[in-house]
């Protein structure tokens, strides 16, 4: 094998940070390798660096009777964490470089991605202040805290969906990942509630927008909502799909976004039309590490397989 | 559980401490119809003693009334969010927790009507639960039952490292079952770096991984680099479960600069991608001011990519005019493309109020104006709401 540091610049650009070529250019800055090491860099200082720094305890100082929140956390200071001149009021300079406050950086602006692990830390401090139903006041939809501005600079904890403007933001939050949030506390039921009341049409996403039951069958045929399930086989033999759109749309939608398939369609017997092996177009819908996984689901959740297969 | 909070001796409910909140909304419908709603919220936190052990009892939880004319007989749920008993050892060390209680293992938060308990001995914190998932839609329960062990180990000052496995059961079929794990090392106040991935090892896929970290250069400018990767996950009763699904990855950096106490920055870009190619980005950009008594505060969001397009700009203000009165006005007004429709402006406005009655009590008002794409006319809604400690 050859030593890396054998290697010449210019035989291997890829592997230095600063790199010419053959004819002696002038050398230049490798972005990739350059990256790669400010990361390796960076990643080395963060594990390796040893901090044997005591860290900071509400019990210690509710032990040393300081049981007033008020004495450091002082009232309209912007940040939770007390200013450095307050701690010194009863300690050295020295006790402070050697002390880490730790989980009390949740209460930074950008608490709401933090706070979550955070509580789960084994030194987590949240019920020296927090009570469970503090959690329950964002998670669970209980509005305990009304304020004037629900969201202003991320600060405040209520989902930014559930600000005033939200008919607004909502579409664009529930599409992609992101309506895993909204699952977290509302049941799948929560979309269909309010889309099947309110202008329904206008609510659907793109795909249905032009449905395939739409679309006509062949050229001038009849629209296929005209036609049953058993007949699909007559003309798309082994499920074979001529490319349009709506046959692209919806698999990429679906893909994206199955989460918001099932709260209109809870229990998923529409997909079954085309996606059952019993019946239908019988396209299979598994994803690319089925051959892997479906043993587990053969013996674990017998019923799910039954749904679509005779045999399994 | 209530018949055992009746029962118990005097010490046991020695300091109990609580807040009721009485909401009142309105609202009015798109064809004129007006709704009215009135909630009375709750909170409740007694800790006592029994003989050597320290005893916690907590509940909270919101009885509404509904009065719908545009869906008349519909009828808002009243939940019990939780009301659950803990017996701990005087050092905290143990812990156990009996009732409807919230969850929040790494494998995900769940809201439990069983029993959780926590032993801790030094840098390591072992943790257990197991119940039934709690049905608060009122519907006919569905008995599933979920069961989870973990632990939290701090490896050294500001280094940890947790664990986690959940399985969730539904009369003898697996539901799901997941593994977690987590590291994070925060350096002195400089940094933090933090690793989490959740692992769905019914459909082998990676649920959820993120990978971040946070400089904090001063009190005064924080910045945040942050990946994740997210597939969605279904129980294995539904036919979802065996469905493809693409994750989502998204990269995001954001900038705090707060250069003086009354005044904050906030930058943040991020970028969405599927494994197919589509995504999409969004920025924020926002500041806020405090002055004296006073708050001043404006942001600019945009969305761009898969799913619609949205530019958003908010304004808020508001400032104390007595000790105890808060007033404050703002609104948004926000551009949307969505799925091919056309053009759509929205906004909202309101005026709000906060009188503070007394140091236990507190009054809040709102009055909002909004248009938006889904309604034909502007909307009135307004919320009083009333917060009493006790």
């Amino acid at each position: 094998m050859t030593k890396l540091w054998l290697i010449r610049p210019g035989q291997a650009d890829c592997l230095f940070l600063w790199s010419s070529d053959m004819e002696n250019k002038p050398w230049t800055l490798n972005p990739r390798l350059l990256g790669i090491l400010i990361a390796v860099i960076s990643a080395v200082l963060i594990i390796a660096g040893m901090s044997h720094a005591a860290r900071f305890s509400h019990k210690v100082h509710r032990d040393y009777e300081v049981s007033e929140c008020g004495k450091c956390h002082r009232p309209l200071a912007l940040s939770i964490t007390p200013e450095r001149s307050i701690c010194m009021e009863c300690h050295t300079q020295e006790d402070i470089i050697e002390t880490v406050l730790g989980p009390t950086k949740t209460h930074t602006p950008l608490w709401v991605n933090q706070h979550g692990r955070a509580s789960a830390e084994p030194d987590s401090e949240c019920r020296s202040c927090h009570t469970l139903s503090s959690c329950a006041d964002c998670h669970k939809g209980g509005e305990l805290n009304p304020d004037f501005t629900k969201r202003s600079v991320r600060t405040e904890s209520v989902p930014e969906t559930h600000t005033s403007r939200f008919r607004v933001i909502h579409p664009l939050k529930a599409t992609g990942a992101q309506i895993d949030e909204c699952f977290s506390c509302h049941a799948e039921e929560f979309c269909s509630d309010c889309h099947n009341r309110t202008q329904r049409d206008r609510l659907k996403i793109t795909s249905h927008r032009e449905s395939w039951t739409k679309i006509e069958a062949g050229t001038a045929g009849p629209l296929h909502e005209t036609f049953t399930l058993s007949q699909c086989d007559n003309c798309h033999p082994g499920g074979a799909l001529s490319s349009h759109v709506w046959t692209t749309q919806h698999a990429e939608e679906a893909r994206k976004t199955l989460k918001k398939c099932q709260s209109c369609h809870p229990d998923g017997n529409v997909c079954m039309d085309c996606h059952s092996a019993k019946t239908g177009l019988m396209v299979s819908p598994h994803p690319r590490n089925w051959g892997r996984i479906k043993t587990k689901f053969r013996k674990e959740s017998p019923e799910t397989c039954a749904k679509c297969h005779t045999v399994f | 559980m209530v018949l055992a909070c009746v029962t118990m001796p005097a010490s046991a409910l020695a300091d109990i401490t609580g807040k009721a909140v009485t909401v009142v909304n309105s609202w009015d419908e798109e064809d004129g119809t007006s709704n009215s709603s009135a909630s009375e919220y709750f909170d409740l936190r007694s800790r006592g003693s029994l003989g050597l052990y320290r005893l916690d009892i907590e509940a909270s939880g919101r009885a509404t009334a509904i009065q719908n004319e545009f869906y008349p007989g519909d009828d808002e749920l009243n939940r019990l969010y939780s009301l659950a008993l803990s017996l701990s050892d005087s050092e905290m060390n143990k812990s156990l927790t009996l009732g409807r209680q919230t969850v929040s293992p790494l494998t995900g938060p769940l809201l439990l009507d069983g029993a959780s308990f926590y032993l801790t001995t030094g840098p390591f914190t072992l943790n257990t639960r197991w119940g039934f998932l709690a049905n608060v839609t009122g519907d006919e329960p569905d008995n599933d039952r979920a069961f989870g062990i973990g632990f939290n180990y701090m490896i050294k000052s500001g280094m940890y490292l947790s664990m986690d496995y959940a399985r969730t059961f539904a009369s003898g079929s697996l539901l799901t079952e997941l593994l977690a794990a987590d590291w994070s090392y925060s350096w002195h106040r400089f940094t933090k770096a933090y690793f989490t991935i959740n692992y769905d090892l019914m459909s082998r896929t990676l649920h959820e991984l993120l990978l971040g970290a946070r400089l904090f250069f001063s009190d005064r400018l924080t910045t945040m680099f942050q990946y994740s990767q997210n597939t969605f996950q279904f129980d294995s009763d539904s036919i979802y479960s065996v469905f493809a699904i693409d994750p989502v990855q998204e990269s995001s950096f954001s900038l705090l600069f707060t250069p003086a106490r009354d005044v904050r920055y906030l930058f943040e870009y991020a970028r969405e991608h599927f494994s197919e190619g589509a995504g999409g980005r969004r920025y924020t950009m926002g500041a806020r001011w405090t002055p004296g008594n006073s708050r001043l505060n404006g942001d600019l969001t945009q969305h761009k990519g898969f799913g619609g397009e949205m530019t958003e700009v908010s304004l808020g203000a508001s400032t104390q005019i007595l000790p105890s009165l808060d007033l404050g006005i703002g609104g948004d007004i926000a551009n949307t493309q969505n799925g091919g429709e056309n053009n759509v402006t929205s906004y909202t406005a309101f005026l709000g109020s906060d009188w503070t009655l007394s140091p236990r009590s507190r009054l809040t008002v709102r009055l909002e104006r909004g248009d938006d794409e889904t309604l034909a006319n502007p909307t009135w809604a307004s919320r009083l709401s009333f917060s009493l400690e006790l």
